[in-house]
């Protein structure tokens, strides 16, 4: 009768326990989410406390994928704009609001990307928020220098390798999280986040080589000096 | 997955995963993002990129429609880079009613029929109401082409003859980034595009970019952006906005 593998060791209890309360939460919170979805269906002004709730999520979301700030609110702006407009006509699945949501975000991410090659920059908006951001500082120079390599090779993923690291590292999602919200195994979005890395980490080497030496033969300090002298250039005709 | 940190796939913790969790870290949005953009979905002012049908737009966002169409197609230019208005002496008004004399420039509606004496005395009127600065703002409307963006402000004077309207260009002390500047570009904005830019907002291909506070003739005015291709002038970014009650 005291079959030893029959009863579950202490552990397997508490984590039998854990389950059963993170899926009972998370019940709650669909509920919760599914009261304020029809109250806002009733009245716009209802939707504020799912904006609250996803605000955040979906403008890092954005960042993580498209990579320019002033672009990722103008697309926070439309995916709620279009939800909003779309309200009356939502139909609850008993899924999170905010898998729809991420749903649209991509959605509104992909029609940039079609339509990128309209676009041209508008230097002052795009200096928004109206700030001098510029380093100055060497160290301050090189950081923007990595960040912007970072950026660059991530252009280079592809739609799907993009949304798992914006995911992970922007939206700060757990493995199990992201796996619930796209409705996949948590196997496959652990193989998708590393080959995403691996892919990375290639594109970042390809760019190193190609980067030693600019397009005019500058090597990388070369060029951080002539940055450098530009800009204090400025300061130097003042005097 | 790692099990000390749900987060985390094992063999993550390089250098790799460091640079990219302090790129993400620094990629925040500005802190008062979430609530401009939650009072101008409130106020209908962002369109999903994906119009719906004109017919599912709300009779309140149509009527708006209508006014805006109707105002932007009524306006023929702007105004001044301060508030002196200087009319030259037997000028007509409309079109050709903007003057240039030491670099100020004014427009004030036409109106049909008018002879050019009754333009003279309504100007001559306008003059002394905005010298006294009987003038109330209604709307700012602007443009922002390249570097230079100029906002235009839409103003009631009181007249013997009822309100009348006058618009002259905001040269106040404007937020610190906002470069004033007279581009040739700039000026026949209104007449070419003021109808497309409302269009363009409507079916959703203005893509709405947020919203801009700042204090000209000791108001607080609120105003919308929007960027927009337009033929022959590119991207540009399209001011829309009313002084804060």
């Amino acid at each position: 009768l005291t079959d030893e593998h029959s009863i579950p060791e202490s552990g397997e209890f508490e984590d039998a326990t854990q389950t059963r309360a993170a899926a009972e939460s998370r019940a709650r919170d669909l509920e919760e989410e599914h009261r304020h979805l029809l109250a806002a269906q009733q009245d716009p002004a209802a939707f504020r406390w799912l904006y609250d709730r996803y605000y955040l999520r979906i403008n890092l979301f954005l960042r993580g994928l498209v990579h320019d700030p002033a672009l990722a609110d103008d697309l926070t702006g439309a995916v709620f704009a279009q939800t909003l407009a779309a309200l009356p006509r939502f139909r609850w699945r008993g899924v999170s609001y905010g898998a729809y949501l991420h749903e649209v975000a991509l959605n509104e991410a992909r029609g940039h990307w079609r339509k990128r090659s309209r676009w041209r920059p508008v230097a002052e908006e795009e200096a928004a928020p109206l700030a001098d951001t510029r380093p100055d500082t060497l160290s301050a120079l090189v950081t923007a220098e990595r960040e912007q390599e970072l950026r660059a090779a991530i252009a280079r993923l592809g739609q799907a390798d993009r949304t798992v690291l914006a995911l992970h590292y922007w939206e700060e999602l757990a493995v199990a999280e992201i796996a619930e919200l796209l409705d996949e195994p948590q196997g496959t979005i652990q193989a998708r986040l590393l080959r995403a890395r691996e892919k990375l980490r290639r594109h970042l080497r390809q760019q190193e080589l190609r980067g030693a030496h600019g397009p005019d033969g500058d090597s990388v300090p070369a060029r951080f000096r002539r940055e450098i002298l530009r800009r204090l250039r400025p300061e130097r005709d003042a005097e | 997955v790692n099990p000390q940190s749900p987060g985390k796939v094992f063999g993550m913790t390089d250098d790799l995963d460091r640079r990219l969790r302090d790129l993400a870290r620094h990629d925040r949005p500005h802190p008062d993002h979430r609530e401009r953009l939650w009072s101008a979905l409130r106020r209908g002012a962002v369109s999903p990129r994906t119009a719906p049908p004109l017919l599912q737009l709300g009779a309140g966002a149509a009527a708006a429609l209508v006014v805006l169409l109707a105002s932007v197609l009524t306006w023929q230019d702007v105004g001044t880079e301060d508030f002196s208005l200087t009319p030259v002496p037997g000028s007509s008004f409309g079109e050709s009613a903007f003057t240039h004399r030491q670099g100020r420039k004014w427009g004030i509606e036409p109106r049909q029929g008018a002879t050019p004496a009754d333009q003279q005395k309504r100007a001559e009127e306008l003059e002394e109401k905005v010298a006294a600065s009987e003038m109330k703002l209604l709307r700012v409307k602007g443009l922002t082409l390249g570097r230079y963006t100029r906002l235009t402000g839409i103003f009631t004077v009181r007249t013997s003859e009822g309100d009348d309207i006058v618009s002259m260009n905001l040269a106040d002390p404007l937020p610190v980034a906002v470069q004033l500047s007279f581009n040739e570009r700039a000026v026949p904005f209104w007449s070419k595009y003021g109808k497309q830019v409302d269009r363009l907002i409507a079916d959703g291909s203005a893509v709405y970019v947020g919203e801009t506070q700042f204090m000209t003739r000791g108001r607080l005015v609120r105003c919308d952006r929007w960027r927009l291709d337009l033929p022959d002038l590119g991207t540009v970014i399209y001011w829309s906005g009313e002084p804060v009650p």
